[in-house]
Order: structure tokens, then C-alpha cells, then sequence
């Protein structure tokens, strides 16, 4: 049985558009021009128990939409989902109770009391069993590395430390789902590894099902051996992330470099020159003049070190967001 | 399941909230002693100039008592969540209640009883020395029914209170700007409630026709009980229509809330 069923998930929003100026202030006042925004345009998926899938997609693409309306936030202008056995935004309190949503850019915490005190209301409200609340409070928080400022009120807390609360807040019912928009964001590199990791073993140890958006690549790669890319609300890709770059003919990447300096129009005819100077050289070429070329190039040039390399994955996904074929590439 | 729990420590919250800004707290509590001061010191000069013994059917005394106690009363039934609730729809902070198997409106009632708690028990050591003074100098005669009663419409006064600003609430759905907005109707509803003097001086007719509304029973209604202003079998009836106004502000927060949700729900926050 599948988790999570999605189909044709559709939701659009009416905005208003002002020019600048105050004469079209004036105008605004009395005649505004309503326009419809397709936030997300018939978005279908399954997600299956225990997965973890990375929802990639540019900023305005219409993740957090989505995720609005898996959780329960907003209605769909139209479309269905199954969530758990539920229509989300039915509200269910049997639906609430077994998922989280943690958002990077907002704050779920008591500002003004300890975090402790935020946990202890969500036991309350999730109606944890006392014994399940402390040996679960004792493990995220050591796991997690902040027992010590369980009692510091949150708003002297750092950014990374607030995260981390927020992730113990969000956990300690034990969802079987876990939504995470941008659980990362504007975190140092150890916090953002701390993260990662709490959140793999996570998914591992209790087999939660996770749904993450992150505009950093290294969470998506380390927690989810599949993605769905959207953009400009519609689906552009489901499959593995690292089958990404096969899309695009399997490029490859050949970087040179050189004892003598290099004339770049010499290197022009084995492929695209993605940067050059007079001693170095990135190459980008199709894998299957990958033999022809290294010879070449090694024949030809003073060579003193060369790698081969794939396509960088941020590369073949930039290139998806600028394709915007609907549905091209769904496998 | 277990909600008393759940209530239980959100009102723990609420108190531990108002306390942890105690310079704040205390302000608050000084800040209701301006205005009574004000009020005195007017008071006071008008009485002096009038050469009358009874104002609008108040003596010197009894207009004292009363602007002090409908000082401390509003100030004691005052709401202060309106900015918290306004900013949690616009910046989509209602959404974090939205997920969880809770009611907002329970979390919000019984948190503002929380932060409430303290502030009563404050309010209720400072009504039995005003009491006592009172009597002492004959300006009131304490009844202990009138106490009984007086006791029992403060937490009507605050339970509907609570209720008409929460139907206000509602409006920050559809208003951009609210902040100003707050600030009229929480002075009109203060002024309509009694709050900054007894509704006798706006005229008979606007006091009959205030009594057909829901505010004067938040402010001038208790203090007249306690005072004696109001007549015994006035007290009763006043009572039910207190319990009456309660349940259709109930009603209406519910109805107001949930067809602004509905909205809400459909354009995001």
C-alpha cells in the first residue's frame, strides 16, 4: 500500500499586481487587475512506506505548496490525495497525529520559554506516554547534541541549536511521516552534517517516511536515493537522482592541465570549453567522443595532469529547470 | 485522551509567559494606576466646582470607587493577544496549530487564562484592601452576596471578553493593516464597557440602550454589583443576560472562525 497518493494536484491563487509609482497606487485603489497564479499544475506521485525522496525544484517552484496541502494548510484548487489513509486537508486529529512538518524558515517554538517547555506541550498535545516521552527526549537530544540547552529559553538559542530543537519538538510523537521543508537552511556545515545524519538515522531506526526540499544538494544526495524535481508547479522528474545526468546524453567533463600555456581557440574543436586559462582547461563532451578526445588531447598538448569526471549533478539539474518540458522526463 | 493534561500545561505557560518579562509585568500592573489617578484628580475638581453632594446619581465617594475598581477591572479583563493572533494569520504562524490534533481557540482561551492568573490573584489582593477601605469609610456596604455575585461576573466579564476580542480577531483574515484597527475598538469597546467612567454620564437613553448590548457586562455591570449601584434583583437577571451574551459570542467566534479559515485554508498564509 502506498503512504502517500497523489494525483493532478492542482492549486492556484488569485494576486494582485501593482506597477510602481504612486499614480498607479491611485489606479490600484480603485481598479485592481486580479491575476491567477498556477502555484502547482496536476502534480501526480506515489511515495511508498520507509522512503525518503528529495522534492527538488528552484525557489517559487511550488514545493512548499505542495507540502501546505499534504499537510493539511491549504485546500487543493482541485485534485485528489491519500495521505496515511486520509484526505489531508480533512484535518483528521488521527491523521495529525502521525506526522510532523518542520519548516526551516519558521518557528514552531515558545520564543520566550525554554525548549524543553515547547516539547513537554507537544507530549501533551500528541499524548506521549510518559515513559516513551523521556527515553525519547534523552536519545533525540543526545543524538542531536543539545541536552545541555533543553532549558535555555529558545530565543538565545543559535540558529542551528533552534533547528535542532525544532527537529526534537517535531519527533518526540514518533510520526511515521516527516515533512521537512529546508530543514538546512542558513546552517554551518557541521549543524547541516548533524542534521543529516539525525535525520538518516531517523529514517532508518523507526522506518518514517520523509519528504525533504532543500536547495542543498548534499542532503538530497545523502538521505534520498530518489527525487522529484518540480517547476513552475509542474513535474519534471521521479527516478534516481544520480540518473539525472544520463538524461542529457551522459555528458562528460575532461580537466587539463598544461606545462606551456594553451591558445583557447586550440581547444575549441574537442568541445564545449567550459573555462580555460593559459595553463588549465574544462572540456565538456559527449561520453561517446570520450576516447577519441583524450587521445587527441594528449597527443596534441603539453599535458601534465588530466582527470575525467561526470557532469556535476547541480549542472544537469539547472539544465532540468531551464528545459521546463511537462512530464518529458517522469520516469 | 488525555486534554486536561494538555490544558493543564498550556495554562502553566501562560503564567510562566507573563512572568518572564517581569519588568513588563510589573509596568503593566503600574500602568493601571495612571489612569486612576487622572480620573481622580478630575473627578475630584469637578465635584469641588459643582457645589452638588451626587453627580449623574453618584456621590464623591461613590464615583471614586468606582473609577478605581472599573480601572482594575479592565485592566484585569484586558486582552492583550490581539497583535500575537493578527500577526500569527498574516506571517502564517497559525499554520503550526493547524497540523496538531489541538483546537486553537481552546489553546488560546486557556493560555490567556494563564497569563490571566497571576494578574487575577494580584487584582483580587488589591480589591480586598480597596473593600475594606470603602467600608471603613462608609462608601460601600459590603454584602456578602454582593461578593459571591461580584466574584462570579468578573470571570463572565473575562471569559466574555476574551470572546467579543477574538471575534475582532476574525477581521485580520481580510485586513492588510491591523494594528490601528486594534486600537479603536479595544478604547471604544473600553469606553462602551464602562471602563473609563459610568455609562449614567453619556445620558439615560444610551445606558438603555447599551443594556442591549454585550458590553456593558464586561465592566460596568461587576462594579455596580459589588457597589450596590445595582439592585438586588437586577443582580440576577443581569447574571443570565452576562451567560446569554457568553454563549452567542461563543457561537459567533466559532462561525466568524471557522468561515475565515475556510478562506484562509484556500489562499495560504
Amino acid at each position: 500500500m502506498d503512504f502517500i497518493r497523489v494525483r493532478e494536484l492542482h492549486k492556484s491563487f488569485v494576486y494582485y499586481r501593482k506597477e510602481a509609482g504612486l499614480k498607479n497606487s491611485l489606479k490600484n485603489l480603485f481598479a485592481r487587475k486580479s491575476l491567477v497564479k498556477e502555484a502547482v499544475k496536476s502534480v501526480s506521485f506515489d511515495i511508498g512506506p520507509g522512503e525518503c525522496v528529495g522534492f527538488l525544484g528552484p525557489n517559487g517552484a511550488g514545493k512548499t505548496t505542495t507540502l501546505k496541502m499534504l499537510s493539511g494548510i491549504l485546500y487543493p484548487t482541485s485534485g485528489e490525495a491519500d495521505v496515511l489513509g486520509y484526505v489531508p486537508w480533512e484535518r483528521k486529529n488521527e491523521f495529525k497525529r502521525q506526522f510532523s512538518i518542520v519548516m526551516g524558515q519558521k518557528n514552531q517554538l515558545w520564543w520566550d520559554l525554554p525548549a524543553s517547555e515547547s516539547i513537554y506541550l507537544n507530549k501533551c498535545i500528541y499524548d506521549v506516554e510518559d515513559d516513551l516521552y523521556r527515553r525519547s527526549l534523552a536519545e533525540l537530544s543526545e543524538m542531536l547534541d543539545v541536552q545541555e540547552l533543553l532549558n535555555v529559553q529558545v530565543r538565545r538559542l543559535s540558529l542551528g541549536e533552534r533547528m535542532k530543537m525544532e527537529l526534537i519538538a517535531a519527533l518526540i510523537h514518533r510520526p511515521r511521516l516527516l515533512y521537512l521543508d529546508e530543514p538546512t537552511i542558513g546552517l554551518d556545515f557541521p549543524s547541516q552534517k548533524k542534521v543529516r545524519e539525525f535525520l538518516k538515522y531517523y529514517n532508518e531506526q523507526f522506518g518514517a517516511t520523509i519528504l525533504l526540499t532543500s536547495h542543498y544538494m548534499k542532503d538530497v544526495e545523502d538521505l534520498c536515493k530518489r527525487t522529484i524535481i518540480i517547476n513552475k508547479g509542474s513535474l519534471l522528474y521521479d527516478g534516481d537522482l544520480h540518473k539525472i545526468n544520463d538524461l542529457f546524453g551522459e555528458q562528460k567533463i575532461i580537466k587539463l592541465r598544461f606545462s606551456e600555456p594553451v591558445a583557447e581557440q586550440r581547444l575549441a574543436k574537442f568541445g564545449k570549453i567550459v573555462s580555460s586559462d593559459d595553463y588549465y582547461a574544462v572540456l565538456e563532451l559527449p561520453k561517446y567522443r570520450l576516447k577519441e578526445v583524450s587521445r587527441a588531447v594528449l597527443d596534441s598538448f603539453p599535458i601534465v595532469d588530466w582527470t575525467i569526471e561526470d557532469m556535476p549533478i547541480e549542472e544537469s539539474i539547472s539544465m532540468l529547470y531551464r528545459k521546463e518540458l511537462v512530464g518529458e522526463f517522469v520516469g | 485522551m488525555n486534554r486536561h493534561r494538555l490544558y493543564m500545561a498550556v495554562f502553566s505557560m501562560g503564567i510562566q509567559h507573563s512572568m518572564e518579562y517581569r519588568f513588563h509585568f510589573f509596568l503593566g500592573l503600574l500602568g493601571a494606576a495612571f489612569p486612576i489617578l487622572v480620573q481622580y484628580f478630575i473627578w475630584t475638581a469637578v465635584y469641588q466646582h459643582s457645589g452638588q453632594t451626587a453627580l449623574f446619581s453618584y456621590s464623591y465617594g461613590q464615583i471614586i470607587l468606582y473609577t478605581i475598581l472599573a480601572g482594575l477591572v479592565s485592566k484585569l479583563i484586558a486582552t492583550q493577544f490581539e497583535h500575537q493572533i493578527a500577526d500569527d494569520i498574516k506571517n502564517g504562524g497559525l499554520n503550526k496549530y493547524l497540523i496538531k490534533p489541538m483546537s486553537y481557540f481552546g489553546y488560546r482561551l486557556v493560555s490567556f487564562f494563564g497569563q490571566k492568573a497571576i494578574y487575577y490573584g494580584i487584582t483580587a489582593l488589591l480589591l480586598i484592601a480597596i473593600i475594606w477601605l470603602a467600608s471603613a469609610r462608609d462608601v460601600l456596604d459590603v454584602q456578602a452576596v454582593r461578593l459571591i455575585l461580584f466574584a462570579f461576573t468578573l470571570w463572565g466579564a473575562l471569559l466574555l471578553n476574551f470572546l467579543i476580542a477574538y471575534c475582532i480577531c476574525a477581521s485580520a483574515f481580510y485586513l492588510q493593516e491591523i494594528s490601528y484597527f486594534f486600537v479603536i475598538t479595544s478604547l471604544l469597546v473600553n469606553i462602551l464597557s464602562g471602563g473609563m467612567f459610568p455609562l449614567e454620564i453619556f445620558g439615560e437613553s444610551v445606558v438603555k440602550a447599551l443594556q442591549y448590548t454585550p458590553f456593558p457586562y464586561t465592566i460596568y455591570f461587576p462594579v455596580n454589583v459589588l457597589s450596590g449601584k445595582t439592585e438586588a434583583a437586577a443582580m440576577y437577571q443581569g447574571l443570565l443576560i452576562q451567560c446569554g451574551w457568553i454563549l452567542v459570542f461563543f457561537w459567533l467566534s466559532r462561525l466568524t472562525w471557522r468561515v475565515s479559515m475556510k478562506k484562509y485554508s484556500a489562499v495560504g498564509g
